[in-house]
């Protein structure tokens, strides 16, 4: 494993763990085609139901309801075409305001293009979607409800179970984008209730460009690609099958390590809160302040009078950190901040000085105190520099 | 995404501060994205002498202001009052779209010198 001890952007992508790589490596032998007539007991057909049935069990699901794809982008997609734009459906498309774009974009342009009715739901300033609020906008025809499980930048859990209760009263197709949340949280689609769901490998130490989808029922959905026949007929085209089979480690790793990986991260955060508190530098958490509806990967924060861009660019030039950050560089005609915490409420100086820190499983407990130390350094340079203002 | 002069000047600036009694005070506000930075400058007999910046922005814009403060120091007020926009981008090196109001500020800041700028 590489060097990973500045690294704070789990909730970007994750490294590929031995287990995967050596899964991975073994697939690169298979370079038989899953669709052949041949059958070997360690074949590659076997090599892919072992894939699909570690995948359905990080979730909860029978494998057959798992259909794997290009990663949670295309799953999302996928889910909006196939309801929005391939059915007899003309309903409005409900979903939040601080969905990834892989659902926002795509849907607005869907629903622009139809003239479709798509209403879009605030969070509140914690970052969580009120279920009241879905309910409210659920009224009326409905064809599709997607909603998050856990938002990317500030961790919050969203109301998932309550809302697809909502949805099915309406008869509305309900998808979770679950790409935050599997393999960092318990998630069990039977409890959520959800007719669909996304995941991305690269989230969980898998790798990137593969991913899967979830179907409750896998007639609901027409076909993301017609070919072949491949994955029970709803995404043609020869399999990606090093990519299966590191997601399919990934999942079986990351499911037996889910409760020593909460301890890690809930202890990752409760010690970086407490280094920031005993250095005494000035902050705000923006998300939940429960943290039973945090995903405690992750840490959103905001720095008074500090513009986080110079200061996440000083941890990565000076002290070889990487965080994200949540509002990028602005032009000359636009500033380009987090949507998510634009839809949280949140004022211009908060906004302007929010970064993303994400731990996750190599992260230590003296790569925390680095962070704190060079956190401090940099806003006592940039405070410094501002002086005058 | 930070070129190595940009990043040199951003992460070891030579020039921050404030003069105690400068004869020129630059300031600009940048009035999309908030980045602000004000130079004070010490004259002698037409002569800048001394520079020093305070600045509220992004790496690109504390970095360029350090780089402006640099290349006033030492130069006749009047050759700094002729500058032309593309002589600073000179001294900037390539920036990207993104970074390119960073020049803007820089230019806005040159453009309120004047030779009468000290009596």
């Amino acid at each position: 494993m590489s060097n990973l001890s500045g690294y704070f952007d789990y909730n970007a992508t994750t490294p590929l763990s031995d287990a995967v790589k050596a899964a991975m490596v073994d697939a690169m032998e298979q370079f038989e085609n899953p669709s052949a007539a041949y059958a070997a007991p360690d074949g590659v057909k076997t090599l892919m139901a072992q894939a699909r049935a570690d995948v359905a069990a990080l979730i909860g699901a029978d494998p057959e309801q798992i259909v794997f794809t290009s990663g949670a982008t295309e799953s999302n997609n996928w889910v909006l075409r196939s309801i929005l734009e391939c059915q007899d459906r003309s309903g409005a498309f409900v979903t939040s305001a601080i969905e990834h774009d892989a659902t926002l974009a795509s849907g607005k342009m869907i629903c622009d293009q139809q003239g479709r009715d798509l209403r879009i739901v605030s969070p509140d300033s914690e970052g969580i979607v009120p279920a009241s609020a879905i309910e409210q906008a659920c009224q009326g025809d409905v064809s599709l409800v997607s909603l998050m499980l856990t938002n990317n930048e500030t961790g919050a859990i969203q109301p998932v179970r309550e809302v697809s209760g909502i949805a099915r009263q309406t008869n509305a197709f309900f998808h979770v984008d679950a790409v935050q949340a599997a393999g960092k949280l318990s998630v069990d689609v039977s409890s959520l209730c959800c007719d669909s769901l996304s995941l991305s490998a690269h989230k969980f130490h898998g790798p990137k460009g593969v991913g899967a989808l979830y179907i409750k029922n896998p007639d609901a959905l027409t076909p993301m690609i017609v070919g072949g026949g491949q994955e029970a007929g709803l995404r043609a085209g020869t399999e990606n099958i090093v990519g299966i089979a590191g997601m399919g480690a990934a999942a079986a790793e990351a499911r037996a390590r889910l409760a020593d990986r909460t301890v890690h991260v809930h202890a990752l955060r409760t010690a970086l809160l407490s280094e920031l508190h005993t250095r005494n530098l000035s902050f705000q958490v923006n998300g939940p302040s429960d943290q039973a509806q945090t995903a405690l990967c992750t840490l959103n924060l905001s720095f008074p009078g500090i513009r986080a861009e110079s200061l996440v660019a000083r941890l990565g030039l000076v002290d070889g950190i990487k965080v994200s950050l949540g509002s990028a560089c602005s032009t000359n005609k636009h500033s380009r901040h987090s949507h998510v915490l634009q839809a949280m409420g949140l004022d211009e100086a908060r906004l302007v000085g929010s970064m993303r820190i994400s731990f996750g499983r190599y992260t230590t407990r003296g790569d925390i105190t680095r962070l704190a130390a060079a956190l401090e350094d940099g806003l006592g340079v940039f405070q410094r520099l501002a002086a005058a203002e | 995404m930070f070129s190595a002069r940009i990043a040199e000047n951003f992460t070891s600036p030579t020039h921050g501060g404030e003069l105690a009694d400068p004869h020129i005070v630059l300031e600009n506000k940048d009035p999309v994205c908030g980045d602000q930075i004000r130079i004070s400058i010490a004259v002698d007999d037409g002569s800048i002498t001394q520079v020093r910046f305070r600045a509220w922005g992004c790496a690109t814009s504390l970095a360029t202001a350090n780089i402006l403060c640099v290349w006033m120091e030492g130069k006749q007020l009047t050759d700094c009052v002729a500058a032309t926009p593309e002589e600073l981008a000179e001294q900037f090196g390539t920036l990207t779209p993104e970074q390119r109001h960073c020049h803007e500020i820089a230019v806005n800041l040159v453009a309120q010198l004047q030779p009468e700028s000290v009596a």
